[in-house]
């Protein structure tokens, strides 16, 4: 049992939580099945960070550990939705099929990340859409840098493997709009950073 | 569609495009008043709990059946859930979240009333003291423990942790079961009971008893929800509208 020392406490949860809000509510807006489950996994992370302030760790590894705590919550939320989020998301795909072409093909990457394991899904929307070093991403997911480049590769695949099933298929398949906005980072140059 | 199976790059443009939260907007718009209302809610204990199980999607009563159903079986508000994981065992000095005093990590198997009970009249918590005291579950899921009597857990909104008793496991296992049945489909009251009592014949929990509430929805699509009354051994249904778009009742 331990109890807490406030003054100290309010100070370093202050400056974690300003440092940090908006990349957590981002992190889990991308993944939680609409604004009420997010809302829920946000406060609930925080809450944590709060409570466990004295193994919150220093800059610059607060972030993975806020991450690491709303994928863990997120993961217990999913399990009791999972059902209902594969018939909305089905839903969510059909209605989507007369909309353009962009909406489409990124409809068809969702269903394809939805159709692999959750660590996979995990490991390929950490390196894409929060775009961290593998070594950042190993601490998310707990594992090595290494064991990370390994299922990054693996999950990769399995999605190539999965989006083929769907019909997507590149080059000549057509490229979102959004994407050529941001120009790909090759892997070897996110572990310099 | 035709071409060669996606390069890695390919595949990383179209990965970003699908990102439903774009890097170059995150924080664009300041941080918003919600979020200081959230760090002070946080600080205060009151952050918003998760949404218990019987409030979540599927699993709400419409107000008037909850009234009725309220009246004839002993309060549908007043659920239990078994704890996924007992974990992180939180003694709590007053009758509030925010009174929070002390932290242990327990096994599964521990009792966490004893020891907050022990902890408590040892006088670690303030004035020692020997009040009754009741296990509710937080929203990181863990067990809070206050003093207090069994209404406090849902004065609190929290779920009320139940004692390992025989029996709880398999009620928190149907509670769970209904949840996704009713909140992923959309069933009319007569499937809906065939559901319920197939699901309580496999949970192996026998006694209980399954009462349809009458229907008081106006909405000609509405979708079987359910409730639970593990103290009275009832599982309540009645319609609401129906949760998901596109589900049409099926049968009932």
């Amino acid at each position: 049992m331990s109890t807490r020392a406030p003054r100290d406490d309010i100070a370093r949860f202050r400056a974690a939580f300003d440092g940090h809000y908006d990349a957590v509510l981002a992190y889990v807006m991308r993944r939680a099945a609409d604004p009420d489950d997010a809302e829920e996994v946000l406060s609930t992370t925080f809450a944590i960070a709060w409570r466990r302030i004295d193994r919150l760790p220093p800059e610059p590894f607060t972030l993975t550990w806020l991450y690491r705590v709303a994928w863990r919550t997120l993961a217990n939320q999913e399990r009791g939705n999972a059902r209902r989020q594969m018939l909305a998301r089905r839903l969510a795909l059909r209605a989507r099929s007369s909309e353009s072409d962009s909406t489409d093909q990124e409809a068809l990457v969702h269903e394809g990340l939805a159709r692999l394991s959750p660590k996979e899904r995990e490991v390929l929307r950490l390196d894409a859409w929060e775009e961290l070093s593998h070594a950042e991403a190993a601490a998310v997911l707990g594992c090595s840098p290494n064991a990370f480049a390994i299922r990054l590769h693996r999950a990769r695949q399995s999605l190539r493997s999965e989006l083929g099933r769907l019909g997507a298929t590149g080059p000549d398949a057509p490229t979102p709009s959004r994407a050529k906005r941001s120009k790909p980072r090759s892997s070897s140059a996110k572990e310099e950073r | 569609m035709t071409g060669s199976p996606l390069g890695d790059d390919d595949l990383m443009v179209r990965l970003r495009a699908a990102n439903p939260i774009q890097p170059s907007t995150v924080g664009a718009a300041g941080r918003s008043m919600r979020g200081e209302a959230l760090f002070k809610s946080v600080l205060a204990g009151t952050a918003v709990a998760p949404r218990p199980w019987w409030r979540r999607r599927g699993l709400l009563l419409p107000a008037a059946g909850a009234v009725v159903l309220a009246a004839g079986g002993g309060g549908y508000v007043a659920a239990v859930q078994q704890p996924s994981q007992a974990i992180t065992v939180s003694c709590f000095a007053g009758p509030s979240l925010s009174s929070y005093q002390a932290a242990a990590q327990l096994g599964s198997s521990s009792d966490p009333l004893a020891g907050c009970a022990a902890l408590a009249s040892s006088g670690a918590l303030g004035a020692p003291s020997n009040s009754p005291l009741v296990a509710c579950i937080l929203p990181s899921g863990g067990i809070g423990v206050f003093p207090g009597d069994d209404v406090l857990c849902t004065r609190l909104d929290l779920p009320r942790a139940l004692s390992p008793a025989p029996g709880s496991q398999a009620v928190g296992a149907l509670a769970l079961t209904l949840e996704n049945t009713f909140g992923s489909r959309c069933v009319g009251l007569a499937v809906a009971e065939r559901i319920v009592a197939s699901d309580l014949a496999l949970g192996g929990l026998t006694g209980w008893r399954v009462v349809v509430h009458p229907s008081t929805s106006t909405q000609p699509a509405s979708c079987a929800v359910a409730g639970l009354v593990p103290d009275t051994k009832v599982v309540g249904l009645a319609l609401a509208p129906r949760p998901l778009a596109g589900g049409q009742p099926v049968g009932g």
